[in-house]
């Protein structure tokens, strides 16, 4: 491939405002904030459920 | 959740596969930031040579990051992190231009397609003399499929094989498709010239 090729040109020097960083940051942590809750009270919530109600049915089978 | 940062001289240091190695083994979102460096500015010229305008090139690398680092788990290695990145900037770009323009998308060119012979060296010394401030006009007057994938064989070396990944298209059509962009900037060049 030419060594002059233009294409490798294109836009080369632009740059992001430095404000963008902290914006991108902001959004992953609180999108990962709200996937751990929406985790916590889905997932997490029905294997609590299940150990609690598994517990009971032992307690109750032992009496 | 882990988010204790090692040191940013050994952070530095690491490859792309070992700091995302890191991040998906401790979910330590503080190295997210050294990603950001590495790439941000790269997938945002892309997007500034896919969009033009420099407001939707922040907004859709904006949304190419946070969508490429939260999908980290995707990433299977096969191809470098940057090919795996700038498949998902350009897809992000096309669908963007596709929705803002209201084009229908035409997946015919999918379909079986005779082989093409390889001119590309012949057409591609044309192109590459053309001027840089000019081939930036010309190239937002063509379609983004066109433009697209010029930017991934000229500007990103692209093999073919690549760029059928990141196309889901056969390797006819990725040919056809080159071929026609190739042959579609070549005549808005000559164009230009009788208008000189």
């Amino acid at each position: 491939m030419s060594a002059n090729n233009p294409f490798k040109q294109l836009a080369a020097t632009d740059k992001l405002p430095d404000k963008h960083k902290s914006g991108v940051l902001n959004t992953i942590d609180t999108t990962r904030f709200i996937i751990e809750i929406i985790d916590l009270f889905t997932f997490k919530q029905i294997q609590t459920d299940s150990a609690i109600i598994k517990t009971l049915l032992e307690n109750t089978a032992d009496k | 959740m882990q988010n204790h940062k090692p040191p940013p001289s050994v952070v530095k240091q690491l490859s792309d596969k070992e700091l995302i190695d890191q991040i998906r083994n401790s979910g330590n979102t503080a190295l997210f930031s050294e990603l950001y460096d590495r790439y941000a500015n790269k997938v945002y010229r892309k997007c500034i040579a896919m969009v033009k305008h420099p407001e939707d090139a922040q907004d859709l690398t904006h949304e190419i990051l946070v969508k490429a680092f939260l999908n980290l788990a995707g990433f299977a290695g096969n191809a470098s992190f940057a090919t795996w990145v700038y498949a998902i900037t350009y897809n992000h770009c096309i669908d963007f231009i596709k929705i803002k323009q209201r084009l229908k998308i035409s997946d015919t060119e999918n379909e079986r397609l005779p082989d093409v012979t390889d001119d590309s060296d012949i057409d591609e010394k044309e192109l590459f003399e053309i001027d840089i401030q000019l081939l930036s006009s010309l190239m937002y007057q063509l379609n983004a499929d066109d433009r697209a994938i010029l930017l991934m064989k000229y500007q990103d070396d692209m093999s073919v094989d690549d760029i059928q990944q990141v196309l889901r298209l056969n390797s006819s059509a990725v040919k056809m498709r080159l071929k026609r962009a190739r042959d579609r900037l070549k005549i808005l060049f000559e164009k230009h010239q009788q208008h000189k």
